[in-house]
């Protein structure tokens, strides 16, 4: 099986600290997405399982085996990088086989190996092109093909579609999960872009200066956010964030802040006392909902929105508003003429997605639970 | 066309002296003396005996003293490329021959390949603690036509290293790293991606540097002339022509010939280079 | 992590040992032409035993000498002129042809790109023929003139060639922006792209002052016959002729190779990109 672990990574460049003590357990098979803001480590992460960059401390093991001492050509990995890095003196094909020919693999499992992996991705027709004389996405192709004809434990895959236009992104994210099924085997995906990640990952690894910020599943991340930032990075457009006090108000966990009191979480109740004075607030725009006729549960909190400006991304609308105490709002709702510029309105927000973080140190006040 | 007047002067000037030359060359290597048009100057030159050895001479400096320059700015280049410590400082170690005149190095090999008792006599001879006895008795180095030729090789090939050094540094450095990585993490050991990997990709700057020195090549004067006084190259022919001999048609008829033959290494070297990319992009990694 | 790379270790060895004999190579014969111009005769002249590593009482008589010699100094200073008015006349030339090949295409530019490279390809000593008979038809010869002509032929192919690299990283939006603000063509020129392109113009007269300098064909042709005048390397040369002790050729050596040192260290940067930039066009 074809575990990788890590435990404790730290790397520095110079004495500028660039991940700092990183542990991550990743499954044999799974579809994996380090994703973080630029500049976030990501990248040195990736060239540091691969064995392109130097560990300064701690351990990393694939499949059992310890890594440490072993150079990129003897690690079971395979990787695609975010330029491809096809080489340009040779066609296709010969990109493809390079590395089996180094193994000194035998002709005709050679050609059963191209027989294989050119269907796979679609590259019939193109083996005798040069890198130059094909398209981004045949390019991106031609890179997974190279890594997988090499049966990897683990491919590691350095944002390879940020180079592709839209809608030929949303194609190779179909292609990858794909393949991903069809080969199974343990893909770790460098990403900037969290709806990519969202789609693609059975589980994402949020990354920020080179800690690890939270570490779970697609839906738990966007749900129950371990930190400030995860709760700011998933999800679009950004949050709103307020400053508020825990408290109580007859006898129910509440959180004070300049938008109104609003009613959260029974599972806050026991760290109203113990959680520090002043906390951050985020709750997302999708979970801000217009107040219609809808019956409401004692966990919604209502407060009175003034919009000041609508935007129409898409089939809603974002409203930006303002409440009686100044504090922006931002909100969807479904249809433009329900909303009108300077007419306040009622919204309303449930418990369950009123996220409260410790202003210090940005986690979760749930902290472990999550 | 109003805008490119700034261009004029230094075309009329390279222009002028071009055709200066090309007509003064043409025209002196069918004179002699009053007589003109005549093929007497290239008939006296291709039955003088020292014009061959001369060519042949030339030829043999030209076919190992190219491949020496390329393999040396390579070799220099590639240690370079690969530094574990102080790049800069060793490239910039590597660029002080480019520094020395070659009239200057010349007469420093002069100084140290002197027929008696030199410096280099003393060392071959075992005189010094650090190096092995290689010789018995003092080596006349000019007056032997391998060793004087090998001597002004020497110089040549240390004075210009750099220039093919950083030619070829320079087509090293646009390789894009990640291309080597990925070579890594494919399973290419140094030795692969060297001869694989690198190698293909430099060849551009390796072509360059063939151009060149090839042309360099035919075209050397000084070493020689200081260095192999009595077994001439095709350069130091001419001088000898010219000067001494007082002919300046035969001077002018090996001229052409030494720019004929320039020019035909330069259409080899191409053609030559041009297939060898070929194969390399047509037969890929194979070995 | 305290674990060693054996591959790696291995490397390093093979690697700093080829650095060491690279190295070896190229400043030994350095110092050997340092230590003959600092060397006392019983050091040149040692009746067959062997010439010692180091001098046995180092000196500096060799340059005091030199230097007391009138004819030492005449011969600088004429190398010098010649230099001098070779990058003068080069980078006038140079400069305006840089610009107007790194910004325009015009239907004579690939014939000019050609003259520019066989110019290059002539080997010196046939273009050196019939440039003397030139001078000679045109009473030139044996002046400075006629060799400041000859040092600018040779530069200015490569000169000119870095000139246009140069302006080519001028981004047109400058001067177009310039333009608008209203500034007449002359202006733009010298206000604004002279100055910007300025490290590379300074290279590349750099390079035509060392290539003049260092030059010998032309100068011996064009001067040794009439003798009046004289560059440092005729005068090595001529003393080399003369066999005089090893050491006062090293020191005038040295002399000949100390300038071009200084500048090749000071502009290391600049040399190597213009070197490599006309190269490989
Ligand atoms: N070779 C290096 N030397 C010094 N610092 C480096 C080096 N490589 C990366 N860094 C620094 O390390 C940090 C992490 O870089 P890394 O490339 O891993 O970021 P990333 O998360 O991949 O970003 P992006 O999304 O922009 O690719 C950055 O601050 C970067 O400046
Ligand atoms: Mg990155």
């Amino acid at each position: 099986m074809a575990d990788l672990v890590l435990k404790n990574i730290q790397k520095s460049y110079g004495n500028h600290p660039v991940i700092h003590g990183l542990d991550l357990h990743i499954k044999s098979g799974e579809f994996v997405t380090l994703l973080g803001p630029s500049g976030c480590g990501k990248t040195t992460l990736l060239r540091m399982i691969a064995g392109l960059e130097k560990i300064d401390s701690g351990e990393l093991w694939i499949g059992g085996k310890p890594m440490q001492g072993l150079p990129a050509q003897k690690r079971p990995i395979g990787m695609v990088f975010q330029s491809y890095a096809l080489f340009p003196h040779m066609n296709v094909k010969n990109n493809i086989t390079f590395g089996l020919k180094i193994q000194k693999m035998e002709e005709h499992a050679i050609f059963s190996k191209l027989d294989w992996v050119i269907p796979l991705l679609g590259l019939e027709g193109l083996e005798n092109r040069l890198p130059k004389e094909i398209s981004g996405g045949q390019r991106q192709r031609v890179a997974l093909a190279r890594a997988l004809v090499l049966d990897p434990e683990v491919l590691l895959l350095d944002e390879p579609l940020s180079n592709l236009d839209a809608a030929l992104r949303e194609l190779a994210m179909d292609e990858l999960k794909r393949i991903h099924q069809e080969v199974g085997k343990t893909i770790i995906y460098v990403s900037h872009n969290q709806a990519e990640a969202m789609t693609m990952s059975q589980r994402i690894a949020v990354l920020n200066k080179g800690h690890l910020e939270q570490y779970a599943e697609p839906m738990r991340l966007y749900d129950e956010p371990a930190s400030r930032f995860t709760a700011e990075f998933i999800g679009s457009p950004i949050a709103n964030s307020y400053v508020g006090k825990l408290g109580t108000h007859d006898g129910l966990p509440v959180v004070q802040t300049a938008v109104g009191i609003i009613r959260i979480s029974d599972r806050c109740m026991g760290h109203v006392s113990s959680a520090p004075k002043e906390i951050r607030v985020c709750i997302r725009p999708q979970d801000i909902h217009q107040l219609k006729n809808q019956v409401l549960t004692p966990y919604c909190s209502v407060f009175r929105v003034l919009p000041s400006l609508i935007e129409t991304p898409g089939d809603r609308c974002l409203v930006i508003g303002k409440t009686n105490s100044g504090e922006a709002v931002r909100f969807f709702v479904d249809r433009v003429h329900t909303v009108v510029v300077g007419e306040p309105l009622d919204v309303f927000v449930s418990a369950e997605h009123v996220h409260l973080f410790n202003s210090e140190n940005g986690k979760n006040i749930l902290g472990e639970q999550i | 066309m109003s805008d490119i007047w700034p261009l004029i002067p230094a075309a009329i000037y390279l222009l002028f002296f071009f055709m200066l030359v090309m007509i003064a060359l043409v025209t002196l290597s069918v004179t002699e003396g009053d007589l003109f048009p005549t093929f007497e100057p290239l008939q006296a030159i291709l039955k003088n005996t020292e014009f061959y050895d001369a060519l042949i001479n030339t030829l043999i400096f030209v076919i190992i003293g190219t491949p020496l320059e390329l393999i040396a700015g390579l070799f220099a280049a590639l240690l370079v490329y690969n530094s574990f410590w102080g790049k800069t400082f060793i490239r910039s170690v590597f660029v002080i021959p480019f520094a020395f005149p070659g009239l200057v190095i010349a007469t420093l090999l002069f100084i140290l390949f002197d027929s008696q008792g030199g410096f280099a006599n003393h060392l071959l001879q075992g005189q010094y603690s650090f190096f092995p006895k290689v010789i018995d008795h003092d080596v006349a180095w000019r007056g032997n036509k391998f060793l004087a030729l090998s001597v002004s090789m020497l110089g040549k090939v240390w004075r210009d290293m750099p220039i093919s050094m950083l030619i070829i540094l320079s087509g090293l450095n646009s390789i894009e790293p990640e291309l080597i990585d990925a070579a890594k993490t494919m399973g290419a050991g140094f030795r692969a991606r060297l001869t694989k990997i690198i190698l293909p990709l430099v060849f551009p700057a390796m072509t360059t540097v063939l151009l060149l020195r090839s042309v360099e090549m035919w075209k050397e004067f000084i070493f020689p002339y200081i260095l192999a006084g009595n077994y001439p190259l095709l350069g130091t022919l001419i001088e000898k022509l010219y000067g001494f001999g007082s002919e300046p048609g035969e001077a002018a008829v090996v001229a052409l010939i030494l720019v004929g033959l320039t020019v035909l290494t330069l259409i080899l070297i191409v053609e030559i280079t041009g297939r060898i990319k070929r194969e390399l992009v047509n037969s890929g990694v194979n070995s | 992590m305290g674990y060693i790379d054996k591959g790696e270790v291995a490397k390093k060895i093979v690697w700093t040992s080829c650095v060491i004999v690279m190295m070896v190579g190229i400043i030994a014969p350095i110092y050997l032409l340092l230590k003959y111009a600092i060397s006392d005769p019983s050091t040149v002249n040692t009746g067959g035993r062997p010439i010692p590593i180091w001098p046995n009482r180092p000196t500096f008589d060799m340059f005091l000498y030199l230097f007391k010699d009138r004819e030492f100094w005449a011969v600088v200073a004429n190398s010098a002129i010649i230099a001098v008015s070779t990058v003068a006349l080069t980078s006038f030339l140079s400069v305006p042809a840089g610009y107007v090949l790194a910004r325009y295409n015009f239907p004579l530019k690939r014939f000019f790109l050609i003259l520019l490279i066989s110019v290059r390809l002539f080997p010196d000593i046939s273009s050196v023929i019939p440039i003397a008979t030139f001078f000679v038809r045109m009473n030139l010869h044996s002046s400075y003139l006629s060799v400041v002509l000859a040092h600018t032929l040779l530069a200015l192919p490569y000169v000119i060639f870095m000139a246009t690299t140069a302006f080519e990283f001028v981004p047109k939006d400058i001067e177009e922006q310039a333009r608008v603000i209203g500034a007449n063509r002359v202006t733009i020129f010298t206000k604004i792209l002279v100055p910007m392109v300025f490290p590379s113009l300074v290279a590349g007269a750099i390079y035509t002052f060392l290539l003049s300098w260092d030059e010998f064909i032309f100068a011996h042709f064009l001067l040794d016959t009439g003798g009046q005048i004289q560059t440092l390397t005729l005068y090595l040369n001529k003393n080399l002729s003369f066999s005089p002790p090893q050491n006062i050729l090293a020191a005038i050596s040295v002399c000949l190779s100390v300038p071009v040192m200084i500048f090749t260290f000071i502009v290391q940067r600049y040399m190597v990109s213009g070197v490599v930039s006309g190269a490989v066009k």
